[in-house]
Formats: structure tokens, sequence, C-alpha cells
């Protein structure tokens, strides 16, 4: 399954996305960001890239900053 | 042992915290926001879940104006070193603690001033009048405690919370002997930044406070500059909160331990504690009255106007030598000054101090007429 990582940087900001985000009816979880350019470690949500459009526009209506935004293909 | 030091630190903790702190070092392992792997993850997940339980409790925005710190007194150095600039002006209270009165000293070196303001207990709109004279047109912020950890009285800090913003100065509240036993909420209060002990109504163990903002988007600058495990290429702190005040490995085992003693004080009721301390202490201090050589200093312990804190002396014998019999006699009280010259100065105490008698939720009454009657043959 292909999905979106939104990254943004500490675990609680990425905690209470999820929460947004399931309560919201989109499958979140968090995740450990790979490496970004410029910020380093960080942690973000993971959600199905078909969801990407309403997850990104649900954070951003709820002022969450986000640093990155990584498309993850599943491997394996 | 009969022990009435709980305004130091609660003790016995609940059997949850017990537990809670056991299942931190056995199955919460991880260092929390660090690693991705299950352990650590899981770990994350129950830290988050307290600061998330904490922010209820307070009524802050959302988990993320709970910043975990090593104490109460930590908590209030980062307001005081992250707001204050070179030329501001402080209004405190005469019964602060030296949490807040040595920061301050030592903030003067930047030329950072304070005034003292009088209190009245038990006259609300005196105590706003002294406030009101102390303050300035540089006044940034006003810092005073939710109660005196001397003597019990309560402050009105949703006024002086109104008073600071008035003026366009913010209100940091010490909230070190009343949390778990005040109701306090952020939202409604005022209070720009929330102070808390860990280990004392909120019956966590020692070596976790608090630091709660009201808003997250424009938090003090930073006192400890680390790693937070994430931003890592940034040479700046992280902006947001709670990882900007967390740098280093996080307690993990005080805050589950503090998430237990917090869901303790949820099943009580903070009100409830509250008035059965006030209860019995009120009974003590009926006994003691009619002790000829006992002298109190406060009015009878009632809501809403004190904390469950009784301070005394006995004529003829300095507090620490009456804390050294009781002490003998399997009592445990503290004595002296309780780190609050300011507030024994007020009240006459300050060359020999007071003893303090603080119950909590495991007090007996029984125990309250032991010490009493020990006293009784001082």
């Amino acid at each position: 399954m292909a999905e979106t990582m939104f990254v943004l940087g500490g675990q609680t900001a990425s905690r209470r996305a999820a929460m947004l985000l399931r309560r919201k009816g989109v499958a979140a979880q968090v995740a450990r960001a790979p490496q970004t350019p410029g910020l380093g470690c960080g942690y973000g949500v993971l959600v199905d890239r078909e969801r990407r459009e309403e997850a990104l526009r649900l954070l951003r209506q709820n002022r969450f900053r986000i640093l990155a935004v990584q498309e993850q293909e599943e491997s394996g | 042992m009969i022990y009435l030091d709980n305004g130091a630190t609660t003790w016995p903790k609940p059997p949850g915290v017990r537990q809670a702190v056991q299942r931190a070092l056995t199955s919460f392992g991880a260092n929390p926001g660090r690693g991705g792997y299950a352990m650590a993850a899981s770990t994350d997940e129950a830290v988050f879940r307290v600061r998330a339980d904490l922010a209820e409790f307070f009524g802050a925005a959302g988990p993320q104006c709970v910043c975990f710190q090593p104490g109460c007194t930590q908590a209030i150095n980062v307001v005081l070193k992250g707001v204050l600039r070179p030329g501001d002006h402080v209004v405190i209270s005469d019964l602060e603690h030296n949490a807040v009165l040595r920061p301050l000293e030592k903030l003067g070196e930047r030329e950072i001033t304070y005034t003292v303001a009088a209190t009245v207990p038990g006259d609300s709109d005196a105590t706003m009048d002294g406030f009101r004279r102390a303050m300035r047109p540089e006044t940034k912020l006003v810092v005073c405690t939710q109660a005196s950890n001397v003597w019990g009285f309560r402050l009105p800090v949703e006024r002086l919370a109104a008073l600071a913003h008035a003026y366009g100065a913010r209100i940091c509240v010490d909230a070190a002997q009343s949390a778990g036993l005040v109701p306090i909420d952020l939202a409604d209060s005022g209070i720009d930044y929330l102070c808390c002990a860990g280990h004392k109504g909120l019956y966590g163990p020692m070596g976790i406070g608090l630091l709660v903002l009201r808003d997250p988007e424009d938090p003090p600058g930073t006192l400890v500059e680390g790693g937070t495990g994430v931003l890592s290429r940034q040479r700046a702190m992280p902006a947001e909160p709670p990882e900007r005040f967390e740098s280093g490995t996080g307690n993990v085992p005080g805050i589950l331990g503090l998430g237990a003693g917090l869901d303790f004080v949820k099943a009580r009721g903070p009100e409830k504690l509250w008035a059965a301390e006030t209860a019995l202490l009120a009974e003590l201090y009926d006994r003691l009255a009619r002790l000829p050589r006992v002298r109190l200093y406060t009015p009878r312990p009632a809501e809403p106007g004190s904390l469950p804190v009784l301070s005394f002396t006995v004529e003829g014998l300095p507090s620490e030598e009456v804390g050294r019999r009781l002490g003998r006699a399997g009592i445990a009280v503290r004595c002296g000054l309780h780190c609050a010259p300011l507030a024994h100065e007020k009240l006459g105490t300050l060359e020999e101090g007071t003893v303090r008698v603080c119950p909590c939720a495991f007090t007996r009454r029984e125990e309250l007429n032991t010490l009493a009657q020990r006293l009784s043959r001082m």
C-alpha cells in the first residue's frame, strides 16, 4: 500500500495529529520519519495515499506545522 | 511511623503509583521520542497518554501544553529565565518560596527587578490592592503561589491573572502545594504558566514536575538546551512545546507514576481530598488551641480560604527541637523555614521557624490525636 507521511517534527504533535485524523475517520499511525533534508530526525503520521488530500486539509485546518511530505511505497 | 510531612512530599504513594513505576521499568524501558521500534513507540504512547490526561485535568488547550520538568522549581526557573529580559519588572507575593525568590535575586544581575506585594490573608480585596500598588508600566510578570506552603493561605490567582493582563503582563502560578487539591482550569483562570510538583498533591514519585502553558503558540525561551530526538540538524531548540522544554532523556518512571497519581486524585476527587484533609486539620487545630504552650498563627483551617497546612510553635522550645522530639516518637513533621523566608517574616517566625503538619489522603484521625497527645506532654 502506498502511503504518505506528513513529517511534523515532534512525537507529541505527531500523536495529536494521528488522534485528530482517526477521529475524522482517516486511519493514521505515528512513525519515525525518514531523515528529512535540513531537519534530521523526526516523527510524523502515515496515512493511505488515497486519503492524502483529506489528511492534509485536516492538518492545515487544525494548524499543524507540516515540515515535509514524503511519499512512501510499501516495501517487502 | 506517623507521617505528617506531606507538604514536602506525599507518602505513602498509592499502590497504583508503585505499580506504574515498576511497569515503566519492566515494560516501558525504551527511550520515548527517540527510536521507532515497538517498545520505543509504546513507551512514547504511554507518556503521551499521561500528558493528555494532565492537559485535560488542568484545562489546558492540549497535550502539547504539558511540559515535563524535573520539578516545580525548574518549571518556575524556565518561566522566569525564559520570559524576562533586562529592564523587566516582576511582582511577587510575600508568601513566595525560594523557588521564586532565589531565581529573581539571580536575575537581578541582568537588571531584572522585583517588588514584593503584601497579601492580606482572608481578604482578597486587600490582597489585590497590594498587588495593584506594586504594578509598574515595565511589569512583565506576576508570580505567586496559589497557596502558602507554610500557612496554607490561598491567593486569588484568578483575579491576579486579570490584573496582570490588564497591565499587559503575564502570570505564573506556583501550584506546588495546591495541585491535586484545588481545581485548576487554565482556560477559565487566565493563568499563563502553571508550575506544579508531581510528588505532592498529585501523588507521583519525586523527580517529576510540570510546566503547563496556556498558550503553546507563544512559549518562553529555553532554560536547558540539548537533544530532543527530533529536528536534530537544527542548531536551535524546537520552537514547539513540549519538546522545546524537554531536552535529554525523559523520566519515564516518574511520568508514568505521576499518571497513576493523577488517576488516584481523579478517583477520589480533588475537592473531596481537600475537604477531608481540612476537616482533619481543623480537629487538630482545636486540640492544639487548648494547649497553653502551643502558639497557632492562623485562623482555623477552612475551605476555601486555606489549604490543609498547619504551622505552629511551642513556647520555650525551638521548632527544630520540637521536630526532633516528635521524630524520636515516630512522628514526621517539617520544621524550620520551609524554604519560604518571606512567609515566615510575614508572621514573625523568621528566627525560629515553625513546626508544620500536612496530612494527606492516607492520614488517619488517630495519628493526629497521637501528635496532639505528644505535644501536650512537651
